[in-house]
């Protein structure tokens, strides 16, 4: 399991990082992960092809958010007939291979290039691929991880855990009809589930399963439920059962920790060939989900003790309000500040992965797989330094935001395990 | 508290069955066939008309791993196929009767098709020069054996009509027989209740009873890449990764506790607050980029001579694989793996030492302490500092696993073939007795661990009781 944090949340914050440098660096991270395609990129921010005015970098942002393939090749042909070029600060893309300039060109030594408009800034790798452009779209992709991974990992882990410490091992009754209905519906879902993976055939059929048995739950829970309710308990199916949450969610962390995540992460990756940014992220929240939920698990059980949740009960508000509306507004700092954290072992677990080969495919640049080239050509230095510069750079300023936040909404509760 | 002990240790149990369950079948979902790799078969797909004596290799590694039982106990299937295939070699033969079990929904059917056609494949290897169609049939096995539906069967059994052998041809009996099921295939109709589940239960013949019988009795298995016995893969990598855990705790720690005893309680306020942000910026330095940085700077002659300070990670691998490195070159080559994994851990253990420090440092006794004009050293040392260290304990509990089990980059970056390196290689090469075998010693190790760290907890402090 990737830790999200470490008993920080008790740190009554005795270092301070100025804030304006932690501003600064997620401000610059920000503006680079958004205008990665502005400002490296070697189609011309806007030209004139036969006398109409293109914008080609703009284009290429435009067709990534709305999945349309990209224009770069129509551009890359029509390079000959542009005219008026306005260029990007860096006229390259991370992708771009500069010939001339293979083989490792340094950033302070001579290179091959006809104006000082072309320069490699930081220098290139052994392609010839310009690492300043690498590393602003690596920032691209590294924003996408940390905040995917962390928001999918919030979902689950605090759903969980607030389930977990609010109704403990014996508060969420269920009677033996909604058991037997969930159990029924559970595993008539996994068997066909099964039967998909093995007998192949389409996706469809079994989007059209989840369709139905949501439905099913839907119509289940709203109507048989109340109206049969009377009915069926006169044949004693009205008595309830606690379901033990809090067991199941504490084994399961216990069972996350105890596999290394090292593990998890290959099989993964094995099963999924050259993962994407998105299927990465989500892996990698599946590692992180139990860290949200032990620290929301915590703090919902000190909290479902206080006076205010006992007045909401004796005022028979509904459970789903009691967590949601008096107990989640009080658990939320605590858990920004596991999500600030976590964006930054999010994006460690990423880099890590990259770094040792097994991340991303080839083409898809990151801040680690730019730093595995350095291993390959120790003379590279700014191939080891500046890609580890910018994840540092990320990781000390999410690490100082989750110290800002503790310190200013410090709840006084410690953390039970 | 010896009840949450025993409660505790059989808490472990069903946790541990579920964690052995869970890295089986996942491991079992990682494409990749051991058989393959054990015979140096490439793909056996991959080649249509590789060698016979390649193949009947291949089939005997399969079965001799076990490879053609079934996974568990017990399957629930569709009526329409059979709960293991898995006695089938060739990957496309296995899909390919799946496939046909789904669309006719006669599972006994399919299977005695298969057994015949596969007579029949033996029969006409061995009568191939007594009669005019044998060559015929030669070609034609290999369409049997690739038909993947009711309407490639169909086909080939309308062809097969037009050349059935002679009465005299030795294979005749064979190919009727093999005729007689392709028909039937092709005329059946499926029933509506295919899809519905059946229990097949399949005893302890199971790939995973054998494999958790193996372990239980101690019998670890054999690495799937050379042979070697788990036990002594495992005993040859555990020295590396056991010496260089010791080192960078022993640095944690040594290092780690007097400067957060520093930062809490020292009077020179301009040396704390470098040192405090030195070690903010530390905790935030990934280990990967630390270890990178100081094998690109210090380990080879390119940026000068004074910078070729320390053994470069290929000499490391040249003489661990010699293994004929003295006591202080193998200490010389420890040093950088050491330092790295040491520094993100020394950054943790002072600041929480500081932390702790700092709040014990608020509480009546040591105000006490003071006033009753102990020297200040006196009350830092004798009654801060115990009570502010014990909270390190848990951490304590958490590290012993990561002692054995070791951390794969350092161990990547630097070539040691310690348990993270064996590790690593071992999934890469799906050699599974080795992997499963340290992953189930990191989660024993890791549950003892966390059991420790509590009771040891508990016995430092007499607030913290379990019942």
């Amino acid at each position: 399991m990737i830790e999200v944090f470490q008993n920080r949340g008790k740190n009554r914050g005795k270092v301070k990082m100025p804030a304006s440098l932690t501003l600064g660096i997620c401000l610059i991270w920000l503006f680079t992960a958004l205008f990665a395609d502005q400002l490296a990129n070697e189609l011309p921010l806007t030209c004139k092809i036969d006398g109409q005015r293109h914008f080609p970098a703009f284009r290429e942002t435009l067709s990534k958010v709305s999945g349309q393939s990209s224009p770069r090749i129509y551009y890359l042909s029509k390079k000959e007939e542009m005219e008026s070029v306005i260029r990007a600060p860096i006229p390259y893309s991370p992708q771009t291979i500069d010939r001339a300039n293979a083989g490792y060109k340094s950033p302070l030594g001579p290179q091959n290039i006809s104006s000082l408009r072309y320069r490699h800034w930081l220098g290139t790798d052994g392609m010839g691929r310009d690492v300043l452009a690498g590393l602003i779209h690596g920032s691209r992709v590294a924003l996408i991880i940390g905040l995917v991974s962390v928001l999918a990992a919030m979902l689950v882990g605090v759903l969980f855990g607030a389930a977990a410490g609010y109704f403990g091992d014996r508060g969420w009754r269920l009677n033996k009809l909604e058991i037997a209905g969930g159990a029924i519906i559970l595993s008539v879902g996994l068997y066909l589930l099964y039967l998909q993976l093995d007998y192949g055939g389409s996706w469809l059929y079994f989007g059209a399963w989840l369709l139905g048995s949501a439905v099913l739950v839907y119509l289940w829970s709203s109507t048989v439920k109340t109206r049969l309710r009377a009915y069926l308990s006169s044949f004693r199916i009205s008595r309830t059962m606690g379901i033990p949450l809090d067991l199941m969610l504490l084994r399961l962390i216990e069972i996350f920790r105890a596999v290394p995540s090292l593990f998890i992460l290959l099989a993964l990756l094995a099963i999924i060939e050259s993962p994407g940014i998105l299927q990465m992220s989500l892996i990698i929240s599946l590692l992180m989900w139990p860290a949200f939920a032990r620290y929301t698990r915590a703090e919902f059980l000190s909290l479902r003790e206080q006076e205010f949740v006992q007045a909401a009960r004796l005022l028979r508000r509904s459970n789903n309000y009691i967590i949601f509306r008096e107990i989640m507004p009080l658990a939320i700092p605590p858990i920004a500040v596991a999500a600030a954290f976590g964006v930054s072992s999010a994006i460690l677990a990423e880099s890590t992965l990259s770094f040792l080969g097994i991340g991303f495919s080839a083409e898809q640049v990151s801040w680690g797989s730019m730093l595995n080239e350095a291993r390959l050509y120790f003379k590279a230095w700014w191939l080891a330094v500046f890609p580890g510069m910018a994840i540092f750079a990320v990781i000390l300023s999410m690490n100082s935001l989750g110290d800002y936040i503790s310190r200013q909404k410090s709840t006084g509760i410690e953390m039970v395990n | 508290m010896r009840n949450y002990l025993l409660k505790r240790v059989l808490l472990f149990l069903p946790t541990l069955f579920v964690i052995s369950l869970a890295v089986f079948f996942l491991s079992k979902t990682i494409p990749g066939d051991p058989a393959e790799r054990l015979t140096g078969i490439l793909s056996i797909e991959g080649d249509e008309h590789f060698d016979r004596g390649a193949m009947t290799n291949y089939q005997r590694t399969y079965r001799h791993l076990g490879l053609d039982k079934p996974l568990f106990y017990f399957s629930l299937h569709p009526r329409a196929r059979e709960a293991n295939l898995r006695d089938i070699e060739r990957p496309a033969f296995r899909n390919n009767i799946k496939n046909l079990m789904y669309e006719t929904g006669k599972p006994e059917l399919v299977r005695s098709y298969f057994e015949a056609g596969k007579a029949l494949s033996r029969a006409i290897r061995l009568h191939l020069d007594e009669c005019d169609t044998a060559t015929f049939w030669a070609d034609f096995e290999h369409q049997i054996n690739r038909a993947s539906s009711k309407a490639e069967i169909a086909e080939i059994t309308d062809n097969a009509l037009l050349f059935m052998p002679d009465e005299q041809c030795g294979f005749r009996p064979f190919a009727e027989d093999w005729w007689k099921y392709a028909d039937k295939i092709g005329s059946v109709e499926r029933t509506f209740s295919w899809w519905l589940p059946k229990l097949s239960w399949h005893g302890t013949q199971n790939q995973y009873h054998n494999w958790l019988a193996g372990i239980l009795s101690g019998d670890w298995g054999y690495s799937l890449r050379d042979g070697r016995s788990v036990g002594s893969k495992i005993r040859n990598s555990i020295g590396y990764t056991l010496s260089i855990s010791f080192f960078s705790l022993l640095l944690t720690f040594a290092a780690g506790i007097p400067l957060g005893m520093f930062l809490a309680t020292s009077k020179r306020k301009r040396w704390k607050e470098i040192l405090r942000k030195l070690v903010y910026a530390l905790y935030a330095v990934p280990l990967f980029w630390l270890a990178t940085l100081l094998v690109v700077f210090f380990t080879t002659e390119e940026y000068g001579k004074w910078t070729n300070l320390f053994p470069s990670p290929s000499q490391i691998m040249l003489h661990t694989m010699d293994g004929d490195a003295g006591f202080f070159q193998g200490l010389s080559y420890l040093l950088l793996p050491v330092l790295c994994l040491a520094s993100g851990g020394v950054a943790f253990v002072a600041r929480q030492m500081e932390q702790t420090a700092l709040r014990e440092n608020t509480a009546r006794y040591i105000t006490m302490s003071r006033l009753k004009g102990n020297s200040e050293s006196a009350t830092i040392w004798k009654h801060l500092f115990p009570n502010a260290v014990f909270p390190l304990i848990t951490l304590l509990g958490a590290l012993i696993p990561g002692l054995i089990s070791g951390s794969v980059v350092i161990e990547v970056i630097f070539n040691i073939p310690g348990m993270g390196r064996l590790m690593w290689d071992s999934i890469f090469g799906q050699d599974w007795n080795v992997v499963f075998a340290i992953l189930m010693i990191g989660a024993i190790l890791t549950l003892v661990g966390q059991l420790i760290a509590d009771i040891l907890y508990a016995r430092a402090n007499p607030k913290v009781r379990y019942d």
